[in-house]
């Protein structure tokens, strides 16, 4: 009886989590020469365990302000962190000069235009047509059209 | 000479700024406010004696810090200066500091290299002990006590420094080595005296975002004490994260001495604090402070600090914190004292 209430409650709970699941991809400046990150390099960025492309520059974070579920997707999937301890860490890092302050914006929009403006800043959002000023980078060798893709 | 450091970082950051669009500028910084009831407590007078002073209300050290920063390809310039309970020149009232002033070049996130004024990587707290926000508390642990200040027990600022990190898989490993003038400065005249240049190691291994364990050591240069005589003194420090979901566990051990009028004491310091983050605005923690000191009239040697607090972050770069503290010492007739601080740290 508890085992089929569990089952019950996690398929629920998986419905759930496949209803709300966007596909969400990687934005950067279309000027940055990055094409492809791992998911571990994408963890390290955000958390700001990885503070500087390989050309030396600060990478500058963009995130969302509100809790949509893009976010929480997105921390569930690759940072597996709540926001609460990665922006504790991003403080840590922001009082030692290791990274510059964040970018935590309220929509797509307000989003694209600081990675369009922003040579080295990185964004995530849901999959949607881009201005040429900003572009899409795979995510372990993957596209967004990939099955295999981490971010469904 | 921080005065003319803190000039010339500042005007390069502009002048950075003015001449190419192509450069990175920023300001950035925080404000604490705090406040603190204070419980009847012993005080110390002179070197030997106590005095008990009634409980009372009272306004904590008011700090503005600014962090300006520049970037320039690889390159980066970054300061930390501190403006304390009113700072002014004019009135000669208040504080300010030079805590950071350096330039780094960055090759990679595996090794990065700078130069100048540079809280020494000694632990995992070091360089950001004096960065509120950093803290859930209102009171950081007492690793960071002001009087464990003497260059002798912890090495506060170093002068070259190369660091990194790197992942293996799972694992990520980070290093830091530096070295620095220790106390071969002649202190009036800032002139190096190139007789007590210090160095120190630190090296951190992580598993699985969940565990960091840490291992820091520090060579000083020569130091005087009994009739003069000199001796090179190494010290070894400790730290450990574990944070699994939103519930963290930190703590870090520093054992040491200091040399006072010629004469050698133990001093040592430990903290552990555990907290859980709740609906992330919301963290309860509880901090353990251990402190041992031979050469304090009132720790006598010891000094165990409880606390309890709450922190909420309405944002991510506000903090509203209460904290109580209950301290208790190892010296007969030193009575147990209670406090409550109150404060709010915001950064921009």
């Amino acid at each position: 009886m508890c085992t089929s209430i569990r089952l019950m409650i996690f398929s629920i709970f998986v419905l759930s989590i496949s209803l709300h699941a966007q596909n969400i991809v990687v934005i950067v400046n279309s000027e940055n020469p990055i094409v492809n990150l791992s998911s571990i390099d994408l963890k390290n960025i955000f958390t700001a365990d990885k503070a500087v492309w390989d050309e030396g520059n600060s990478i500058q974070l963009v995130d969302w302000k509100i809790a949509t579920n893009v976010r929480e997707q997105f921390y569930a999937t690759i940072l597996r962190k709540s926001p609460a301890i990665v922006r504790k860490g991003w403080v840590q890092k922001i009082v030692i000069g290791s990274i510059y302050p964040p970018a935590v914006l309220s929509s797509e929009s307000e989003i694209i235009h600081f990675v369009a403006t922003h040579r080295w800043a990185i964004a995530y959002i849901e999959k949607k047509e881009l201005p040429s000023t900003v572009k899409t980078v795979t995510l372990d060798g993957r596209m967004s059209n990939d099955p295999a893709y981490q971010l469904k | 000479m921080r005065g003319v450091i803190l000039i010339v970082v500042i005007i390069t950051a502009f002048m950075q700024n003015v001449y190419s669009q192509d450069r990175t500028f920023d300001i950035s910084g925080y404000i604490d406010v705090g406040v603190a009831w204070l419980g009847e407590r012993e005080i110390s007078v002179g070197d030997t004696m106590l005095s008990t002073t009634e409980g009372k209300f009272t306004f904590l050290t008011q700090r503005f810090n600014l962090l300006p920063s520049t970037e320039f390809g690889r390159f980066k310039v970054f300061a930390n200066i501190e403006f304390s309970n009113g700072f002014s020149t004019e009135h000669e009232t208040g504080n300010f500091q030079l805590f950071e002033a350096w330039s780094q070049y960055t090759i990679s996130d595996a090794l990065k290299m700078r130069g100048g004024i540079i809280t020494t990587p000694f632990g995992v707290f070091n360089q950001i002990r004096d960065a509120s926000p950093t803290h859930l508390g209102v009171l950081p642990p007492s690793v960071f006590d002001e009087g464990f200040e003497e260059v002798d027990f912890m090495p506060m600022y170093t002068n070259f420094l190369i660091f990194g990190t790197t992942d293996f898989g799972s694992i990520q490993l980070e290093y830091a080595a530096f070295t620095g003038n220790g106390k071969g400065v002649e202190g009036e005249t800032s002139i190096d005296l190139n007789n007590g240049k210090d160095y120190g190691a630190r090296f951190g291994i992580g598993f699985s975002d969940e565990v960091t364990m840490g291992v820091s050591a520090w060579k000083s240069g020569l130091e005087e004490y009994e009739n003069n005589k000199k001796e090179e003194h190494t010290l070894y420090g400790t730290d450990f994260l574990l944070s699994i979901g939103n519930f963290e566990i930190r703590s870090e051990l520093m054992p040491g001495f200091a040399v006072i009028n010629g004469n050698k004491f133990f001093k040592a310091t430990f903290f552990v604090i555990a907290s859980h983050t709740m609906n992330e605005t919301i963290t309860p923690y509880i901090l353990f402070d251990y402190l041992r000191d031979d050469a304090h009239i009132k720790l006598s040697h010891i000094q165990k600090r409880y606390s309890i607090g709450i922190t909420y972050k309405p944002i991510w770069r506000t903090a509203l914190k209460v904290q109580y503290v209950m301290d208790t010492y190892a010296r007969p007739g030193v009575n147990d004292n209670s406090n409550i601080f109150m404060g709010i740290s915001i950064l921009f």
